[in-house]
């Protein structure tokens, strides 16, 4: 293979990576996970002890050199006191729910005792960014033992300043002393683009206490993620299937319901389409009645879209149509493509026809395409900054 | 609203501006570094001490929400303004000086914007560093704790802003744990890390230059005397050889050259000794060493920063450089120079040849060079001079008649003569016939030399107060002048003063001036500062700050390798090379005991200890080992072998183990059930929040009552523990009947 020394040595970097820190569900760190270095103020402060030692050698002064001493073993010390904390982290992922790629979605990582049986936990803040991107989305998640729920918002601290604060105020006001410590906390994920991917490293750090070090690590939590493409309305073609097969079709747009039967009147639930409630009964009688059709159980349809027309604009309007049918529960297929599901309804199965859509690869269509299914967030990452520029 | 609401807003508020770490910490930080300033006061300009005064406010002031940061545009306007005035004010403070000025304004100017992480970086650091500039001046005990102190707090500053709203008081628990376990280590490195003499020289601060000046002008020493500070202590190997009140002669220079208002070392006499330094002439003091090496007196002088080179010796003394971390070499005059400036205290050690005499080091030159005078001014004392050569044949009798001429004429010993601006010495001797040492000396010499006796000035210390038998402190105030006349190829000494006020030499400066009805300075603390206890306190205070500068400021190479051959004997490659092995290693080992867990030590629960003790006494008493067996099994294995009292406090025992346990663990997986809620990405973060709290709380109340009922299982089970022990004695006892 034709790789650039930078592609190579991140290559390696990688595969040395995996094999020094596996990926797993659930990380407890340890000396081989952690890696640690000087911060900037921690090379300043190094900086700082030998200037002094000049000075208190140039001036013949044992003050200084004193200074210069106390100075340099607060840094040794401080290493281990950074490692130390740093290494009772140990950490969980939950499973990722699916998201759309116009959305955020959230990794959770739940805090769970360490193996070592340490009962102090980590303190500090954490800074947690994905490896893969350059441009790492970077968050601030807040970890200490006292003021749960100052910890869960302050987390928050990236997504909005105002939230933070306020929670940061309540503390002092309210001077709660709970103990217990955080459970759990969700990164955020971005992802422009639809597919099933893998979330890759996650590098975490933390300077606590004095931020002189950093320690970080960057671990895997072995997790997919399927991203659903972003739903967007388009013209969507719904057939009717019938039972001898023969299809009728019809504009979605134009009313979605007059194909269908009218059936009987129930009592109007919260949550029902207001399409269905039936007007003139609710201004003669007062009671809330929607309509029910008979279309639905013999008559499913199928929703497809144009194949000749752009596949992404297809997959975002098809996304879109699954949701809305899901929502006003009707029963539907989907048909597009190498994708056919067969009619269905309910919550279980929009997702089975959301992950199709998502995981529809064009290179299905187009012979000799290279890429995989799994893409790095890298790559997705850089369309997404290169669309943001344009 | 009344008043009373809106003070408790304000209240409210200022306690709001400080609850979040990040203000917390700068209000830390402006707290630090305005100590820093009020300890940096000589050598910052006034204007730069009250611009960070003002940068302070500013910035506590910015903390509350309603005030706003001065824009960066604004400080770098102010910026601008400070570099001019500092470039300014920079040539007449020194090199050192400007740059401490230059530093501090700086940091003023962050202190005022400071807010993010890479400023408050860099102010700790900078800090830290004006701490370390702060040594160059103070070096007393006192002002290594406040500094030590100024560092924990800078250090509890860090600590709050990274401590992600970690309680204050672990911050600071913190610090303080941490800077104690790094004393130790610091300690260990400043015992054995070389020291290492100067790199190259640095510049040194005017405004810590102290002590003698290589000019006198009457009066200067008496500005000196309003000080109390110390110069030096003097530590003598014996105490029998403590020289007595009266010769306590501190010879520092010798000033040579008068040009008719001031005394100074003779530019002459400089080059002079540079040429014979190139020669490589040996001094008449090394000379005088071999032959007066028997009769030597060995003592060592702790030596305040004066950022001068001469020393103040018994004279003539011999420098012992083979101790000297700081080379000393002599001149011809017999004073003693050392190799750079003293910046810092320094411990020097001299032999004192109390039999050899001061000769005449350079012959004729000296003779020349000791009876110039200026022909103009000052006629009477010339005339007088000239009357007294045709009286006395020989010098020492010229001498003699001008120290009777002080004793007889009714001069007065003051500290604040009046002003003598023309013909200085004739209104001194014939007018105001009142002055300090100088103004007597001064005259002398002047009046040897118009009668044609070669005599100079020589300035230094008179005196000294003993700290205990054998140490001597010397203080500025014993600065004194005094004159040496060459008579048959010596230079002997004559002290003009002590005719005047004999007490002077016996009992001090300040009894001298007490017989002539005047006192050294106006002390504020008036009759307190007579009180016992207030002296016996400044002799605590002197004591320790003696043992300070012997033990920590004078710790220097000499010291260092004492040390080491104390421990190990004889220095070689390779025991240096295990003593510092072993030092990495105490390290390593304090490390350890630092940070490894004791893995080895499981503590065991109260309830556990009980369980145990009465197993290994059921055990002890029955024979009957408990090896793997359950607790149902085992109690109901031994129950028959004990007397029916004890086998049922045993069961007790074991039931209230079994019930403290078994409901602890059902509480555990019941909160911890209780705190796994789901939370799903859609909820919204108060969502989150509130529901995660009141887990929380629900949980806490839940453990705490557990824990006090674990409590009150433990004390029962004791008390079991107790009875079981009872009848077990009980049992013995009988059977040993």
């Amino acid at each position: 293979m034709n790789w650039s020394p930078h592609q190579y040595f991140r290559h390696r970097f990688f595969k040395w990576l995996n094999k020094r820190i596996p990926a797993a569900n659930e990380h407890h760190l340890n000396l081989n996970s952690i890696f640690i270095l000087p911060t900037g103020f921690g090379w300043s402060f190094i900086v700082l002890s030998l200037c002094l030692f000049l000075l208190g050698t140039n001036y013949q002064n044992n003050l200084m050199l004193l200074l210069s001493y106390l100075c340099l073993s607060i840094m040794l010390l401080t290493l281990f006191y950074t490692h130390q904390n740093f290494a009772r982290l140990a950490l969980k992922a939950l499973p990722v729910k699916p998201f759309h790629a116009d959305k955020e979605g959230q990794l959770h990582l739940r805090i769970v005792s360490h193996e070592n049986g340490s009962r102090t936990p980590c303190f500090g803040e954490l800074q947690c960014a994905w490896l893969d991107s350059e441009h790492a989305y970077k968050s601030g998640a807040k970890l200490l033992r006292k003021e749960n729920k100052v910890r869960l918002s302050s987390f928050r601290i990236a997504l909005g300043e105002d939230k933070s604060t306020s929670a940061k105020e309540d503390k002092f006001v309210s001077q709660d002393k709970n103990k217990g410590p955080l459970q759990s906390f969700s990164i955020p994920i971005h992802m422009p683009k639809r597919g099933r991917f893998r979330l890759g490293r996650l590098t975490i750090s933390c300077d606590f206490p004095l931020g002189l070090y950093k320690c970080w690590t960057h671990i895997d939590f072995s997790q997919q993620v399927t991203v659903y493409a972003a739903a967007q309305e388009g013209p969507v073609t719904v057939d009717k299937v019938a039972a001898d097969n023969v299809a009728k079709s019809i504009m979605q747009n134009k009313n979605a319901t007059s194909n269908e039967d009218f059936y009987a009147l129930y009592d109007y639930e919260i949550g029902q389409p207001l399409n269905r409630v039936s007007w003139k009964h609710v201004a003669k009688s007062g009671n809330w009645v929607s309509k029910s059709f008979t279309s639905l159980s013999p008559n499913s349809h199928v929703l497809s879209y144009s194949d000749s027309l752009d596949t992404e604009a297809a997959i975002s309007a098809l996304t879109h149509a699954v949701i809305h049918w899901t929502q006003s529960d009707r029963t539907f297929g989907l048909r597009f493509k190498t994708i056919n599901i067969l009619p269905n309804q309910g919550a279980k199965h929009m997702h089975e026809c959301l992950e199709a859509l998502a995981c529809f690869d064009k290179s299905m269509e187009i012979p000799f395409g290279a890429s995989s299914n799994t893409v790095s967030i890298t790559t997705s990452k850089k369309q997404r900054t290169s669309r943001a520029e344009k | 609203m009344s008043e009373v609401s809106i003070d408790m807003f304000r209240i409210a508020a200022i306690k709001n501006t400080l609850s979040t770490p990040r203000a917390m910490a700068v209000f830390l930080l402006c707290i630090a570094f305005s100590f820093l300033l009020s300890t940096l006061t000589a050598p910052l300009m006034t204007w730069v001490i009250v611009l960070s005064g003002c940068a302070v406010v500013v910035r506590l002031a910015g903390l509350q929400p309603s005030y706003n940061l001065p824009t960066s545009r604004t400080v770098n306007l102010l910026a601008i303004l400070a570099v001019f005035a500092l470039t300014w004010f920079g040539f007449s403070i020194g090199l050192l000086d400007s740059m401490i000025n230059l530093l501090t304004v700086a940091c003023a100017l962050k202190v005022m914007l400071v807010d993010e992480k890479r400023d408050f970086h860099l102010l700790i650091c900078a800090s830290l560093f004006l701490i370390g500039c702060g040594f160059i001046s103070s070096l007393s005990v006192f002002a290594w704790f406040g500094y030590t102190a100024l560092v924990a707090l800078l250090l509890c500053s860090t600590a709050i802003y990274h401590g992600a709203m970690l309680s204050i008081k672990t911050s600071i628990t913190f610090v303080a744990v941490l800077i104690l376990q790094s004393l130790p280590i610091a300690l260990l490195l400043f015992l054995l890390l070389p020291q290492l003499p100067p790199l190259w020289q640095m510049p040194t601060s005017k405004s810590t230059e102290t002590g003698l000046s290589d000019t006198v002008t009457p009066g200067d020493i008496a500005s000196l005397a309003t000080s109390s500070e110390l110069a030096f202590s003097a530590t003598f190997e014996d105490t029998a050889k403590v020289p007595v009140a009266a010769d306590r002669y501190w010879r520092a220079l010798t000033l040579e050259h008068f040009d008719g208002k001031t005394w100074s070392v003779s530019a002459k006499r400089k080059q002079a000794e540079n040429q014979l330094a190139v020669m490589d002439k040996p001094t008449p003091l090394m000379v005088a060493a071999n032959r007066y090496a028997d009769a030597t007196i060995s003592y060592q002088l702790i030596v305040e920063p004066t950022q001068q080179p001469w020393l103040f010796t018994l004279a003539p003394s011999l420098p012992d450089n083979t101790l000297n971390s700081i080379s000393v070499k002599s001149l011809f005059d017999y004073t003693l120079r050392a190799s750079r400036p003293v910046s810092s205290k320094k411990a020097f050690y001299f032999r004192y040849l109390p039999t050899a005499s001061i000769s005449n080091g350079i012959g004729n030159f000296e003779k020349q060079l000791n009876l110039q005078l200026s022909t103009n001014g000052n006629v009477k004392t010339r005339e007088w001079a000239q009357l007294l050569a045709a009286q006395y044949d020989n010098e020492r009798a010229i001498a003699q008649a001008v120290m009777r001429e002080f004793s007889n004429k009714g001069f007065r010993y003051t500290l604040s003569p009046n002003a003598m601006p023309t013909d200085p010495i004739d209104s001194f001797l014939f007018e105001e016939r009142a002055g300090f040492c100088a103004h007597y000396a001064g005259a002398m010499v002047y009046a040897l030399r118009a009668a044609g006796v070669p005599a100079r000035m020589v300035t230094g210390y008179q005196g000294g107060s003993k700290l205990s038998d054998n140490v001597l402190q010397i203080r500025q105030y014993d600065a004194h002048a005094w004159v040496e006349v060459l008579i048959e190829d010596k230079w002997e000494r004559y002290d003009p003063t002590s005719m005047v006020a004999p007490s002077r030499l016996t009992y001090g400066l300040e009894t001298a001036l007490e017989e002539f009805g005047e006192s050294r300075e106006i002390s504020i603390l008036g009759e307190f500062g007579n009180t016992a206890l207030f002296t016996t306190l400044q002799t605590w205070f002197q004591q320790l700050d003696y043992s300070w500068s012997k033990w920590v400021l004078g710790f220097d190479n000499t010291a260092q390798t004492n040390m080491l051959e104390d421990i190990v004997g004889a220095l070689t490659p390779d025991k240096l090379r295990i003593v510092y092995l072993t030092a990495i290693g105490i390290v390593v080992v304090v490390l350890t005991l630092y940070f490894l867990p004791n893995r080895n030590k499981p503590r065991l629960s109260p309830s556990h200890r009980v369980l145990f003790n009465a197993i290994a006494l059921i055990e002890k008493q029955t024979g009957n080992k408990r090896e793997n067996k359950s607790l149902v099994t085992y109690q109901s294995e031994i129950a028959p072998r004990l007397p029916l009292e004890a086998a049922s406090a045993f069961k007790e025992i074991c039931s209230r183990f079994e019930k403290i346990h078994y409901t602890a663990q059902s509480e555990n997986t019941r909160a911890q059930s209780g705190t796994e809620t789901p939370q799903s990405g859609t909820e919204t973060a108060q969502s989150d929040n509130t529901t995660a709290q009141s887990d929380n709380t629900r949980a806490q109340s839940r453990t705490e009552e557990a824990q006090s009922e674990n409590k009150r299982e433990v004390q029962l089970m004791k008390q079991q523990f107790l009875l079981l022990r009872k009848s077990l004695k009980r049992v013995n006892t009988n059977s040993d009947k």
